[in-house]
């Protein structure tokens, strides 16, 4: 093992590092997570501004906004969900290739808001698992990237076992 | 022009007025009338005095303690003459109310009374088609009633259910 090391050094010098495959792929991950934003009310009229120039969300490595859920990684659940629009909801989280993850934005998708009537969804976590909540009515663009960044912890690149 | 159906209302179903005065704030004529002779009253304003679109129809629960509970209120607008008319008519029966439906006179009234019918749970004797219109038809109850429980949630439909 030594001596592979020392001839490895010897003949590559520092071009070259050795991790896990893991590693690698969650570190990839990280930095490009492919946002399908759900927007349903004013918190998605804040992501505008977030994906925009003046607070740029490629900053983050997340521009890369598909409006198909096939293609992206990150739900973003922006605005009022209704119990209408809620198996919608559902389906496009089911159409999402894992590994996908889900970003609640704002009062009402994290739990109704001040929508506490007969035809408001109750928080998005009522129908699909939430990573990260975002408070606020609308949250401000750094709250956004405070919530990409959590995301970006909790997909730990020591992480051994893929999540599934 | 202020109280013109009233009066011409005066002269050919007099009977059907229980109140009548104009409104200066909002610039309406508002009119209550017996609700069997709704559809009668309001025939003769679309065919003799010529107001000619069905705005809205709001319909109002007044509580429950309320000796006449429900109350449907429709507005009227004479594009000619640029004059609003408000009709008022109060439901007598508090367990089941029930009104002839305005189809066949407005076409409008086709969705606004499907939607009084969805929210209040008023029912409009000849409407073709009288479903829920905004709630998903596995809901039950008639969410904006005041007897309808604030805390009380419904299972969450199926996608093939709104389809």
């Amino acid at each position: 093992m030594k001596n592979l090391k020392n001839i490895t050094s010897d003949f590559l010098g520092n071009n070259i590092i050795t991790t896990r495959i893991q590693d690698v792929i969650n570190w990839g991950r990280k930095y490009s997570l492919w946002p399908m934003p759900y927007g349903t009310a004013c918190c998605a009229i804040e992501f505008m501004s977030v994906v925009s120039a003046g607070f740029d969300l490629s900053r983050f490595g997340a521009e890369v906004v598909r409006f198909s859920p096939r293609q992206s990684d990150l739900l973003m659940v922006m605005g009022t969900i209704n119990y209408k629009q809620a198996p919608i909801l559902k389906r496009i989280y089911d159409q999402m290739c894992e590994p996908k993850w889900v970003l609640a934005v704002g009062a009402c998708a994290s739990s109704g808001g001040f929508y506490n009537n007969y035809s408001v969804l109750q928080g998005i976590d009522e129908i699909i698992p939430v990573d990260v909540y975002v408070p606020g009515c609308p949250p401000r663009p750094e709250q956004f990237f405070n919530a990409i960044v959590k995301l970006q912890k909790k997909i730990d690149p020591n992480a051994f076992v893929d999540r599934i | 022009m202020k109280n013109s159906v009233a009066k011409h209302l005066n002269l050919t179903l007099s009977d059907a007025i229980q109140e009548s005065f104009y409104d200066e704030k909002s610039k309406h004529e508002v009119l209550v009338i017996k609700p069997e002779l709704l559809r009668s009253v309001i025939s003769i304003m679309k065919k003799e005095l010529f107001y000619d679109m069905l705005m809205d129809i709001a319909a109002v629960d007044r509580g429950v303690e309320a000796i006449e509970r429900f109350e449907l209120i429709y507005l009227f607008y004479h594009s000619r003459e640029n004059t609003r008319v408000c009709i008022k008519t109060i439901l007598p029966d508090n367990k089941f109310p029930k009104i002839e439906s305005l189809y066949d006179i407005f076409g409008a009234a086709n969705w606004a009374e499907r939607e009084a019918f969805d929210m209040m749970g008023i029912v409009f004797s000849g409407h073709p088609n009288l479903e829920r219109l905004l709630m998903w038809d596995a809901f039950e109850g008639h969410p904006l009633r005041k007897d309808y429980p604030l805390d009380r949630r419904q299972a969450i439909p199926k996608t093939k259910e709104l389809l």
